[in-house]
């Protein structure tokens, strides 16, 4: 299959499931609440070393908030259930109760699971703290310098899935970079996705553990690295001097899929020679995203 | 089944009519006949059925519409845990008591006792409230514990009293002791509150959109945004338009602390243009 002279591999992407909440930042205005989903996504690219796994999902108008501010929604991922509420106490604590004018509301307010946030968050507030019920939720309200802090008691969560990937094998870094960045801008106006990494891309691809340390979980995919050519197994084809992941976490298949079909469409550019996928050969996650199928026989340029 | 249960008021009752049998999750198991059959009381001519006072048209429907001039017939909706109750006319005293769940809709004046005591669901008085709405019953500790009453005109004295918990919106004056002994709770007032509102408050809250006498157990403590306020008038607005303005919503209050003569944890918000 080609796109545009770009091959498009015959592989698939290997995802896992993982846990998501919907957190919907508001503040006084856009840049406040942008500050605080900074700070709540930052240090959030992989559960390998992050604990979690966030992303600002979307911009909210004021009409879609729940207090009509205006607002940005974060999808934040842990690997099971158990560290949810935890991760969820520790991020929006740290980051949104700190930043001025923000308040904190569940996105997911279907979700099955619940985890206990402003129920924690509360005693911040040393006995001061105060709650009210408004449409049948319960919302804290939390004293702090500036005011005061507004949180939902408990957030929902549900299955996800997370990995969603593909890469970009260009000729020239700027060319995979140019290519990656078209790709992360197509992928943005689109919901119920994340892309967990700076800027939406990833460098530093990884395979499952190390040939040199038996406690390293992920080492570098050196089959992929240009320099590392001519002296490992490459999985490069000629001409390919730099090498680009896009990796997608959403709440479910046709979200991802839909991510992934956009991003690679956009992705294949002047300078790009092949789009391929990371996988683990199929026995480590449930989830196979087969680049064929979701772009359809043509590719669907 | 019917689409809706219907009841026309014969006349109006000589003497106060306790049809506190009305509630449209008990009609949704009853035939016409049924329904007719179901004890009433008046003050002055004792125990009757409803079918003695209002003709009755629909059977096994949740959905219930009571037409006539009710203003002497006391305690429709008393109890319901569900379904539509919509009363076509000023009713009397008593309406959604201790409701705990569906939709009341009165679409007149209320007597006193409107919403007293209930747990659960949505009461919406279209005119104005007797005495005591949303308040205890004699001897009670306790007035509203859950639900939403909102009143779109004005209110009697002792609105709000002694409330747990709940919301409580009055869209026109509110008389006087509005509030009082509350324990939780959220009341807020578009129109002016009369004096002693909040006397005796332990927390709670009182939002005060169109003036407020604040009482001299209450303390000031600041001038700014609260976030809950701006959530539960963007919230009223849009579930039940009520017709706060952007200005009340984004607007900024000062916050009186009190009643200090009880814990201090409760608090009137009063919106300021300032």
């Amino acid at each position: 299959m080609e796109i545009r002279g770009v091959q498009i591999e015959d592989t698939f992407a290997e995802a896992f499931t993982m846990r998501v909440a919907r957190l919907l930042i508001t503040a006084r205005n856009l840049r406040w609440a942008r500050h605080a989903a900074d700070k709540l996504t930052g240090f959030a690219t992989s559960v390998i070393a992050c604990k979690v796994e966030a992303g600002v999902e979307r911009e909210l108008t004021e009409g879609e908030t729940p207090d009509g501010r205006p607002g940005l929604s974060v999808l934040m991922f842990t690997m099971g259930k158990d560290d949810m509420p935890k991760r969820l106490v520790e991020r929006v604590g740290q980051t949104i109760l700190t930043c001025p004018t923000t308040s904190c509301f569940d996105g997911l307010p279907a979700a099955p699971d619940r985890a206990g946030v402003g129920s924690s968050l509360k005693y911040f507030g040393d006995g001061f703290q105060a709650s009210k019920v408004i449409g049948g939720e319960r919302f804290w309200r939390i004293p702090v310098m500036e005011g005061e802090f507004l949180v939902q008691e408990k957030f929902g969560f549900q299955k996800a899935i997370a990995g969603g990937n593909f890469l970009i094998l260009a000729e020239s870094a700027d060319a995979a970079l140019a290519a990656a960045e078209a790709a992360v801008d197509a992928i943005a106006p689109l919901s119920s996705v994340i892309l967990p990494f700076p800027g939406g891309v990833v460098r530093s691809g990884s395979k499952v553990g190390s040939r040199r340390s038996k406690t390293m979980i992920a080492s570098t995919n050196d089959a992929y690295c240009p320099t590392l050519r001519a002296v490992t197994t490459s999985a490069l084809p000629d001409g390919v001097n730099s090498v680009l992941e896009l990796v997608i976490n959403g709440l479910d298949v046709p979200a991802i899929e839909a991510a992934m079909r956009a991003g690679i469409r956009a992705a294949c550019i002047d300078g790009v020679r092949a789009i391929t996928a990371g996988n683990y050969g199929g026995k480590l996650g449930p989830h196979h995203f087969h680049l064929h199928q979701i772009l359809g026989e043509g590719g669907g340029a | 089944m019917s689409d809706q249960v219907v009841l026309t008021l014969r006349s109006v009752p000589s003497a106060a009519l306790d049809a506190g049998c009305v509630a449209p999750d008990r009609f949704s198991s009853m035939s016409e006949h049924e329904i007719a059959g179901l004890e009433v009381w008046s003050e002055s001519e004792g125990r009757g059925t409803l079918g003695d006072y209002f003709t009755v048209r629909g059977e096994r429907s949740a959905r219930v519409r009571v037409e006539g001039d009710l203003s002497r017939v006391d305690a429709l909706g008393q109890s319901m845990a569900g379904g539509e109750l919509s009363l076509i006319g000023d009713t009397g005293a008593g309406v959604g008591a201790r409701m705990t769940d569906g939709r009341l809709l009165a679409e007149g004046n209320t007597g006193a006792d409107a919403g007293r005591e209930m747990r659960g669901g949505a009461l919406i008085v279209s005119g104005n409230a007797g005495a005591n709405a949303g308040g205890a019953g004699p001897g009670a500790n306790r007035g509203m514990t859950g639900g939403e009453l909102i009143v779109l005109g004005s209110s009697g004295p002792g609105a709000a009293a002694r409330v747990r918990r709940g919301l409580i919106f009055i869209g026109g004056e509110v008389a006087a002791n509005a509030g009082q002994t509350m324990i939780a709770g959220t009341l807020v007032a578009m129109g002016r509150l009369a004096p002693d509102a909040g006397r005796w408050m332990k927390r709670g809250s009182i939002i005060a959109l169109g003036g407020v006498e604040i009482s001299a157990t209450y303390r000031y403590a600041c001038t700014y945004r609260p976030p809950h306020v701006r959530q539960i008038l963007n919230y009223l607005r849009g579930r039940y338009g009520v017709p706060v303005t952007p200005a009340q919503v984004g607007g900024t209050f000062r916050r009186y602390s009190g009643d200090l003569a009880e814990q201090g944890k409760g608090e009137i918000l009063e919106w300021t243009t300032a």
